[in-house]
């Protein structure tokens, strides 16, 4: 399976499984506005007044607050995955 | 053929091989398809598993709000590769045009992007390395074993070398009340890098957190029990501290080994390439199908008297990897140069620290607007009387600003830009430890004397 160990993964003691987004915040161009913080506070949150802190791969169930939180950034830093692992090296060693 | 029919024909089926599938190897790869390379492209790399970010490793994933297999980077697009991941490359064949993998494979290219990055700088004695408790953090296996045994609740952490990797997960103990040490040899943490104004306030902050933080001090022994299990560590005063882990964070150690018969000038220092990211070889002679880029680079800026700059900066990654990608499948007329402005970031003790431009290079620094005490302030560096870099804390909004300063070489002092203009903005020294601490060594030697046959040959390092 293509996809197992990249986009999926399976959660708590039910076998529920979760696609995970990929996040991530070019903190170099971050200004620490904090409106992701506020739109989508589960996946951003700040560290003191102006350093923000994220979750690189939260639940899909985020995915909306997420992508509104991308949006709404000022300086427009936080890239979202736009292919969820499908190009994704399996976990194995090659052969 | 012509050259122009050559680039056709690369672009529609050549081989690429990135070597170093980090990062900037994957911002390469996702680059090279955009600008319409359909050839075929193989992504080697020495870890298993997917492209991961690294910087939230000493951070969020140390305070145990994300684990440490959960930083896997987004794509921005197919990149339809071949990947061959866990087995590192150990050589570079320029004559036959192919890789060599540490398991014997041969991975033939027409071009290759080299993008090998750091590893961490080990404890200097192996056995003492090897204790349990003894941790460097580079990868999200070391970071997840480090965030265990935060979370087992050790009795003392030490921290040895107050860089950022240092200073910011001592700003992690703190926040999860552990008690820690901070062993530095230089005067102050963050000296080497941003001077001994900044290094003093850091110092402040670090303090003030509750780190028992000490300057001027050398580690000389790692202790273990009887068990393997690390007990105490040894200063050269001769002085103890007990502690249960040990966080080794004195660098980053190049990946270039494996180039060592390239005949490319790589080294400890990295891998010299132009500003077209083309790997220069031993004799400083540009190569036409050799590209580096990311930490290991060492590229000229013109900024900064062309002087070869290699950058540990994850921005500079994203971009370098971007101008390289686009040069391999670009005629020489259509190449761009890595014309950066480095910007780099830190989050420690609830502070975000950022810089732009080099403050190494510069002899003074003033603090241009806001407040020391307050943590929240910007500090212009000098050379020569222009603008070279600007740190900030807490501050960060008005860092483009002073981007625009040294890309313009604007008159240093310059002037506050804001209403928080500081009571006292007299330019100091901006002292950076001496060469003693930071000199590297030579690594090549000239011979010949007719100039058709003088060259220059790689010194092997005996250390």
């Amino acid at each position: 399976m293509r996809r197992s160990g990249a986009g999926f993964r399976a959660r708590s003691s039910q076998s529920l499984v979760v696609v995970e987004m990929r996040v991530v915040v070019d903190l170099s161009r971050c200004e620490g506005y904090a409106q992701c913080a506020f739109l989508a506070p589960d996946a951003f949150r700040m560290h003191g007044e102006e350093a923000l802190m994220y979750d690189s791969n939260p639940d899909d169930a985020q995915r909306d607050r997420i992508l509104r939180a991308a949006a709404a950034c000022p300086v427009q830093a936080i890239l979202v995955d736009r292919l969820e692992g499908r190009d994704a090296p399996t976990e194995a060693s090659p052969s | 053929m012509t050259s122009a029919e050559n680039l056709q024909a690369f672009r529609r089926d050549g081989r690429i091989v990135v070597v170093g599938a980090s990062l900037a190897g994957l911002r390469a790869a996702e680059t090279l398809r955009e600008e319409g390379f359909t050839g075929s492209l193989t992504m080697i790399g020495d870890e298993l598993g997917e492209p991961y970010d690294r910087p939230p490793l000493s951070k969020q994933v140390l305070t145990g709000w994300v684990p440490a297999g959960n930083t896997k980077l987004p794509r921005r697009r197919e990149i339809d590769a071949e990947w061959l991941l866990g087995v590192p490359a150990d050589g570079l064949d320029l004559a036959a045009n192919h890789v060599h993998l540490a398991d014997g494979r041969e991975v033939p290219f027409d071009r290759v992007l080299i993008s090998t990055g750091v590893r961490a700088r080990p404890w200097f004695v192996e056995s003492e390395a090897a204790l349990d408790g003894v941790f460097v953090v580079r990868t999200r296996e070391h970071a997840e074993g480090l965030q265990r045994a935060l979370a087992a609740g050790p009795s003392r952490v030490l921290v040895i070398g107050a860089g950022f990797t240092g200073s910011e997960i001592a700003s992690i103990c703190r926040e999860r009340d552990i008690p820690v040490t901070v062993a530095e040899l230089a005067p102050a943490p963050l000296v080497g890098a941003l001077g001994a104004m900044i290094g003093e306030v850091a110092a402040d902050l670090q303090r003030a957190h509750g780190v028992d933080l000490r300057c001027g001090v050398k580690v000389t022994q790692l202790e273990g029990d009887a068990q393997g299990r690390l007990r105490r560590a040894h200063f050269e005063d001769g002085t103890t501290i007990d502690a249960d882990v040990a966080v080794v964070a004195l660098g980053g150690i190049r990946n270039t080994d494996w180039l060592r018969s390239s005949g490319l000038a790589a080294g400890v220092w990295g891998i010299a390439c132009d500003t077209g990211c083309r790997a220069l070889d031993l004799n400083g002679l540009v190569t036409d199908d050799i590209f580096v880029a990311g930490d290991v680079a060492r590229c000229p800026n013109p900024i900064y008297e062309y002087r070869l700059i290699s950058l540990e900066h994850w921005a500079n990654a994203v971009e370098q990897a971007g101008v390289a990608a686009h040069n391999m499948v670009s005629a020489q007329a259509d190449r761009w140069p890595h014309l950066t402005i480095p910007l780099f970031w830190s989050i420690q003790f609830g502070v975000n620290i950022k810089s732009v431009g080099v403050p190494t290079f510069a002899d003074e620094v003033v603090v241009t607007q806001g407040s020391v005490p307050d943590h929240r302030f910007v500090a212009a560096y000098g050379y020569r009387g222009r603008v070279t870099a600007a740190v900030s804390f807490n501050n960060a909004k008005w860092l483009d600003h002073y981007r625009r300063l040294i890309e313009t070489a604007a008159p240093f002092p310059p002037p506050c830009p804001a209403p928080d203009q500081p009571a006292d903005m007299k330019p100091v020294p901006v002292d950076f430890p001496g060469p003693v601490l930071l000199a590297q060594g030579a690594t090549v030697v000239v011979t010949g004397h007719d100039p058709s046959e003088r060259r220059v040959t790689a010194v092997r390092q005996h250390r």
